[in-house]
């Protein structure tokens, strides 16, 4: 579960420590520990055959590159999702964009509108609990654009949860393409009820203030909003996070 | 404006032109892409207004297949 605030560093605290172990020789004739940076875990997996594991030159990030993606890219992934969301999603995945990474692909025309077609998208193949660890922390290791995380958050917001949401919904629109609660048809962005579990809240800040710095192709559209109005946005995503049981 | 807004820009020109005539669809310069990308999810893949997220908005995305309507916005 979520911390009930904004700081959040424990996991990074883990691979600082651990790096600082391995330099000084601790734990050599314990159990292989991999350090931050190395993918080699996600290697044995072959992630890389569908996930992006290294940052693209500033060429590469076409719309072309974007459409034909298998997986959503990873060369930021340290610096995008919580560890121990991670450790917990990666043994029992769900889908989290329910019409799929190119919704395009899975739409339908009928003569009362589009449909997705086929259920849930695939599922991501489960991690074996024995390799989980070694994983999350060579995806900890993904840090492209952590310096765009610097400074996080922020205080938190004193807005009332109704008015949050209709600023959410309504005032900005993002609920026009993302969902915020699991019982509603899918929609083409990924599922935000849980987000706050998932997302480091400064990458959720850094991401919602311009998501064109980290994906040049991204489809969120970037509405240059103040740090106010993006603390409030993400306010709204922790507040989701308390509905959940 | 900004290169996205210049894609959606393209994209939806491309629609209006992809409308008018859909076998012109090959051989685009991208425009296509973007649209089917960025565009479709509200507006459809039939350009029609009617895409996968419209049960979730509270307004109609604009039918780019109807000319007399397009007509009226500006390039």
């Amino acid at each position: 579960m979520p911390s009930s605030g904004y700081q959040f560093d424990r996991g990074r605290n883990r691979v600082r420590i651990g790096a600082l172990l391995l330099a000084l020789g601790v734990g050599a004739s314990g159990p292989p520990v991999a350090r931050a940076g190395d993918v080699t875990a996600l290697q044995k997996l072959q992630c890389g055959d569908c996930h992006r594991l290294t940052p693209p030159a500033a060429g590469e990030r076409t719309l072309e590159r974007y459409a034909a993606r298998k997986g959503p890219d990873l060369f930021y992934a340290g610096s995008k999702f919580r560890p121990e969301w991670l450790r917990a999603w990666l043994v029992r995945p769900t889908p989290i964009r329910p019409a799929g990474l190119h919704p395009a692909e899975r739409t339908r025309t009928s003569a009362t509108g589009d449909t997705l077609a086929g259920g849930d998208p695939p599922a991501h193949p489960p991690v074996p609990k024995g390799r989980v660890d070694a994983v999350v922390q060579a995806l900890e290791g993904l840090d492209w654009g952590r310096d765009r995380l610097a400074g996080g958050p922020g205080a938190r917001p004193a807005v009332p949860r109704a008015l949050a949401e209709l600023n959410f919904v309504k005032f900005k629109g993002c609920g026009s393409c993302h969902r915020t609660a699991k019982d509603v048809p899918p929609r083409s962005g990924p599922d935000l009820f849980d987000a706050f579990a998932r997302l480091r809240p400064e990458f959720l800040t850094s991401y919602i203030a311009d998501p064109q710095a980290w994906d040049p192709v991204a489809p969120m559209p970037g509405y240059a909003l103040d740090a106010v109005e993006v603390a409030k946005l993400v306010e709204y995503l922790r507040l989701l996070s308390e509905d959940r049981p | 404006m900004t290169r996205r807004h210049a894609d959606v820009a393209a994209a939806v020109l491309a629609a209006a032109v992809l409308a008018a005539s859909p076998a012109r669809a090959a051989g685009d310069d991208g425009a296509a892409l973007a649209y089917r990308t960025y565009c479709t999810p509200c507006h459809g893949l039939a350009s029609n207004g009617k895409g996968i997220n419209v049960p979730a908005m509270a307004v109609q995305p604009r039918d780019h297949t109807d000319t007399r309507e397009m007509a009226t916005r500006s390039d």
